[in-house]
């Protein structure tokens, strides 16, 4: 185990390296970070002023090594919009992107955990199938596609729901619906395959033959076994989340990171996009070895494979 | 129905961390017993193929040009519709049916060049590792595990905030996009047919490295990569929508599916159709996308498995 731990671990400081490094050469190799830091127009002077301040006159290894002392501080400079430290507006961005997040895994679960399991047990009727093109449906259509239709149908036809905006309960409703159904078709999918599986065992069959009901059998023995993939692939799917949320996020003006970022691309706002950028890319390395020790924690069947 | 055996890879551990590699080989299907549907999904393909590369055929107008007096006309069957503009106008009075044909045509070929660059730098790069060995192999498995550990919006916005948003910018960007995965395929391919020995027999008779890999391999590998190209296609034609649709992809005038839909946005309440007609084209290019890759896949049974 311990081993494990060590080989999992050294693999997520050398990822961390490689991203904060590759960000710091990609900022150098496409020209002064000066002209992405600094507003356009800038007059000589103050020009070359800034370009001491940041130490971009100094040798490239000692600039790597600033760069990582403003890593560590968490000072990256001012946004250029809002004249603020990067930190303190990403800061104020973070819990509105993370509750998304979370409404966004919840109902996942919630709908993808029990499609997937009447996918399985209806698999030989018109339902499974149903249950199956729905899934597929909602692999198909791009999440921003749905997105504006979901604003198309109930909050310009209907006037249910609002169509931009996180301020209150309702404003969830449709981003989460939007970012979820890819999550959801997946899950549906992947519960459906585990249970199949975990329903042709022969402990199930036991199960049966001790006289539990048809709903015991499956829930408490089927399930139970059938949740582990299901808990990974869940762990393995953060990117994808991650990737789609900067995407619901812009379309519903959702006040989150992923809306901050899109902006700060859009107008050149490079200090809060590279901030932005290693923040995120670090959260993310971050869940998913905690997932993957977690998952080794469960099973032990993880760590015998090997690390 | 899948048996035990073939669960087994979903608890390895050495595929945490490539959620996006599940994703694009697990993804939902249709069951078995849709068959017809590969024939409407061949034929809606091959349909939306033809009237793209027809479209300066077909195209009733240019799609870039402005009629103030015929602007936000609606579809045909609505009132106030005008029978010169099948999809109706947006709010500068261009033709949609127009702006559709060549933003389909735009997105596909996008898409299918994204992909080829993906397929170049990706089999490269598995060739290379799964010959070569040793080192090489090490640095180049550990950048697909850093390229799969990311959410890839973010490399994305990264690289256009840098490199700006010029159209050659955004085929680099969907070529980087699914590299890994062909890496990784190439690469587990030709770890198992290294061990042949016809392979064998090649390098025993003096063949060189590149020709071992070019001549004896590549053919022999010819049907996964097909099919996985297929697939990034399919992925590649949301992405670039995606980032057009942000506004990060192709610059106005010129129409994709994607930027159409982004752009007619602000003209929702009063103008739905401008942003319906080009989602609800999105949707359908996406399933026949999908149903075409999935359709390869069964009927190739390759197992895009990773190892």
């Amino acid at each position: 185990m311990v081993e494990f731990l060590v080989a999992r671990v050294l693999r997520v400081v050398v990822t961390l390296w490689a991203i904060i490094s590759l960000v710091f050469i990609a900022t150098r190799l496409t020209g002064n970070p000066i002209d992405f830091l600094m507003p356009e127009g800038l007059d000589a002077q103050s020009r070359q002023e800034m370009i001491a301040y940041w130490g971009l006159d100094r040798p490239t290894l000692e600039q790597y090594l600033l760069f990582w002392r403003s890593l560590m501080t968490g000072d990256f400079g001012l946004g250029l919009m809002e004249r603020r430290p990067v930190a303190a507006i990403f800061g104020e961005r973070l819990g509105q992107s993370a509750s998304l997040l979370l409404a966004t895994l919840a109902l996942t679960v919630a709908v993808g955990v029990p499609a997937g399991i009447a996918a399985a047990i209806w698999r030989r009727s018109i339902r499974g199938t149903a249950v199956l093109v729905v899934a597929f449906l909602g692999y198909a259509i791009p999440n921003f596609v749905l997105a504006i239709l979901l604003v198309l149908i109930f909050s310009l036809s209907l006037h249910w729901l609002p169509s931009a905006g996180s301020a209150s309960l309702t404003h969830y409703v449709m981003p989460t619906i939007a970012l979820s159904a890819y999550f959801v078709a997946g899950l549906t999918r992947y519960t459906r395959d585990a249970m199949l599986d975990v329903l042709s065992q022969d402990y199930m069959r036991t199960a049966r033959a001790k006289g539990l009901s048809e709903a015991a059998v499956v829930l408490r023995h089927g399930l139970r076994n059938a949740l582990i993939p299901v808990v990974t692939v869940l762990g393995l799917q953060i990117t994808t989340l991650v990737s789609g949320a900067v995407v619901i996020e812009t379309v519903f003006a959702w006040h989150g990171v992923g809306d901050l970022l899109v902006g700060a691309t859009l107008r050149r706002d490079y200090p809060v996009l590279q901030f932005g950028v290693l923040v995120v890319a670090g959260a993310v390395v971050v869940v998913n070895i905690a997932v993957d020790l977690a998952y080794a924690a469960i099973d032990p069947r993880v760590r015998l494979a090997g690390a | 129905m899948p048996n035990a055996l073939e669960a087994k890879p979903l608890i390895k551990p050495v595929s945490m961390i490539t959620g996006a590699a599940w994703g694009l080989l697990k993804r939902p299907t249709l069951p078995s017993g849709t068959n017809g549907m590969v024939v409407v999904a061949a034929g809606l393909a091959l349909l939306l193929i033809t009237v793209a590369l027809l479209a300066p055929v077909l195209a009733p107008f240019d799609p870039d040009q402005q009629k103030l007096l015929a602007r936000l006309k609606p579809p045909v069957g609505f009132e106030r519709a005008n029978l010169t503009y099948l999809l109706g106008t947006d709010q500068l009075g261009r033709d949609l049916l127009s702006r559709c044909l060549y933003g389909l045509r735009l997105t596909l070929a996008l898409a299918l060049l994204g992909t080829l660059v993906g397929l170049v730098i990706g089999v490269g790069l598995g060739l290379a590792a799964g010959l070569l060995g040793g080192v090489v192999d090490a640095v180049i498995m550990g950048l697909v595990d850093i390229k799969l550990s990311l959410p890839f919006t973010l490399v994305a916005l990264l690289v256009i905030a840098l490199a700006g948003t010029d159209i050659a910018v955004l085929i680099g960007v969907l070529g980087i996009a699914y590299w890994a995965h062909f890496t990784r395929l190439v690469r587990a391919q030709v770890l198992s047919l290294r061990e042949l020995p016809y392979v064998e027999a090649a390098r025993a008779s003096g063949g060189s490295g590149w020709r071992i890999a070019t001549t004896h391999m590549l053919p022999n590998i010819i049907s996964p990569i097909l099919v996985m190209m297929s697939l990034n296609f399919s992925n590649l034609i949301l992405l670039e929508s995606s980032l057009s649709f942000l506004g990060l992809g192709v610059q106005p005038p010129t129409a994709t599916l994607g930027s159409m839909v982004g752009q007619g946005r602000d003209y929702m309440a009063s103008a739905p159709w401008i942003v319906a007609v080009p989602a609800l084209l999105i949707v359908l290019v996406s399933l026949a996308a999908m149903l075409m890759g999935d359709f390869l896949r069964d009927r190739f049974d390759v197992r895009l498995r990773e190892r």
